[in-house]
């Protein structure tokens, strides 16, 4: 497996459709693009040929949302087939998906279902990992998930079992601030501790999103654009992690691209003040 | 002690609506109840499916009305939960789920405006394949031309319906109330092709229709022009064959040509 890490690919956004035209028309400045796998892995005709002529411009990445990699029913081969052809086509910098599993038995949820907390699912989802990552040839990036509930049977915090997780099966990890944002005030827990305990030598992608406000609790809805505590939260990990491949998050309220473009120049503000800041201590 | 596996087939069971002691795996929550909580996941999980269908099925939608299309969601659902990683695929099965289903199968347009909505999304991300174009033809050598067969694109679909769901989904598809659903007195087929990258659709006369399966059989033009004959009127038949053949190429349904002894073009 090789062992050196991604390379910094500055500030990213998600590849939607509604923005193929304006992309291809304009070259906006956006650095590179994350594809969700998934809407990829289809016969043929536009979405292909879209896809092609984005890679053709701008590094790109994959993200899927369901390889369930924690999930107890066996890994779906299919899936993965689709996932390594998908792969070979695009030449991603990195593949990523979610600590989380999607459904047993045969049946999808389309839902990134949380895991307890165990040393058995540690186990578990550490060897899973690593079968993907012998199948796919290439080291996983795995992403901690927003949660709207935890189980009785957890026996650790979650940065511990992301930590732990990270050095049992040798992946990277893909930090999503606006997740760490919602289960922490879902949950209640110091989201410093959460940054604090990630090895910021595993972290190749940062996530920034919007939520939204539930009767109970937060939800990770990527309908809003990233909120002012998302901000402060990600200048936090700035400090800790140092330069990390950034990307937005947009998925339901779509905007106009140069918004997303202008709230990705943000990203960009916050991340020279806080890495010069740090540059200057240092 | 829930191991793992015990602990997703009882979340799982419980947001599929199936018995489950779901609530008692879930740790108490700093605000709201565990129900509230584990309620974001059981209401989410039809949420989106939902959200799948309608993506999938939009002038169903529009035809059904919001609140009546989410029930019908929810019965379509419940009777095939997704089994595919890919949300793409979760609508597969909704055509025949309106046919057969009641209350549904009393209203047959609303299979066949699925149908149809279903024919367009799959040409749209349908493999890609060569298109022959008239230049192409250009090369086939006049004396040559009658043994000469076509191959049609694969993923054109011929449908056949016995509403007028063609127009209800162009009034549909306008933002206009839509005609009364009526059945035909003899069913038509529909043509569904991917034309320049968009989904088309279009009637299809009995003659072309005709003319269009003797293609698929890889009959020779020649064989097509005297089934057009025998169709119609036999002395333009020639003309006639001529002109659907000019049609389909210029909506990229023909893949290639094939010479007598000569393999394909």
């Amino acid at each position: 497996m090789p062992q050196q890490k991604p390379p910094y690919l500055g500030f990213g956004l998600g590849l939607r459709p509604q923005h193929y035209q304006d992309i291809l028309a304009t070259n906006p400045r956006v650095d590179w693009f994350e594809v969700i796998s998934e809407n990829y892995m289809v016969p043929g005709g536009q979405p292909l040929r879209m896809l092609d002529r984005i890679v053709e411009r701008y590094p790109v990445v994959m993200h899927g949302v369901s390889l369930s990699i924690a999930s107890t029913a066996p890994l779906d081969m299919d899936y993965l087939a689709a996932l390594k052809k998908l792969a070979a086509r695009v030449d991603p910098k990195w593949i990523s998906d979610h600590l989380c599993w999607t459904g047993v038995h045969g049946v999808n949820l389309h839902d990134l279902m949380p895991v307890p907390y165990t040393e058995e699912a540690l186990n578990h989802v550490a060897g899973r990992i690593a079968k993907v990552q012998d199948y796919l040839g290439r080291r996983l990036v795995i992403e901690n998930v927003s949660s709207y509930i935890e189980y009785e049977c957890s026996e650790m915090s979650e940065w511990e079992f992301v930590a732990e997780l990270a050095r049992r099966a040798d992946c990277w990890l893909l930090l999503d601030v606006n997740n760490v944002f919602v289960s922490g005030i879902n949950h209640d827990f110091d989201m410093r501790k959460f940054l604090s305990a990630i090895p910021p030598e595993r972290v190749v992608q940062f996530h920034l999103a919007g939520h939204s406000e539930g009767d109970t609790c937060l939800i990770d809805t990527h309908d809003h654009p990233v909120c002012e505590d998302v901000w402060k939260l990600y200048g936090k990990a700035l400090e800790r992690f140092g330069a990390v491949s950034t990307m937005i998050e947009r998925d339901d309220n779509i905007p106009p691209l140069a918004d997303l473009v202008a709230e990705l120049e943000h990203a960009r503000a916050i991340a020279t003040s806080v890495l010069s800041v740090a540059e200057q201590v240092a | 002690m829930t191991t793992l596996a015990d602990l997703q087939h009882a979340l799982q069971n419980s947001i599929l609506g199936m018995p489950g002691r779901a609530e008692t795996l879930i740790a108490a929550p700093p605000s709201g109840s565990r129900a509230q909580r584990f309620d974001v996941y059981r209401n989410g999980y039809l949420l989106r499916l939902t959200e799948f269908l309608a993506n999938d099925y939009d002038q169903l939608k529009c035809y059904l009305g919001e609140t009546r299309f989410n029930d019908m969601a929810r019965a379509y659902a419940t009777r095939h939960p997704s089994d595919n990683p890919n949300a793409r695929w979760f609508s597969q099965h909704l055509p025949a789920f309106l046919k057969d289903a009641s209350p549904f199968r009393r209203h047959p347009e609303l299979a066949e405006i699925a149908r149809l909505e279903q024919a367009l999304n799959d040409v749209f991300d349908a493999p890609d394949t060569p298109i022959l174009v008239m230049q192409d033809l250009a090369a086939v050598p006049p004396e040559d031309f009658g043994m000469a067969s076509f191959e049609l694109v694969p993923a054109v679909q011929k449908i056949i319906v016995t509403t007028n769901v063609s127009s209800l989904w162009s009034s549909l598809k306008c933002g206009e109330a839509p005609p009364a659903a009526i059945d035909l007195d003899t069913p038509v087929q529909i043509l569904v092709w991917r034309q320049q990258s968009g989904s088309r659709f279009r009637l299809l006369g009995d003659e072309e229709a005709m003319a269009l399966d003797c293609v698929a059989q890889g009959l020779s033009f020649a064989a097509v022009c005297e089934m057009i004959a025998m169709h119609d009127a036999p002395d333009d038949a020639a003309m006639r064959a001529a002109g659907y053949l000019r049609g389909w190429l210029e909506a990229e349904i023909i893949s290639r040509v094939r010479l007598a002894e000569a393999g394909s073009k």
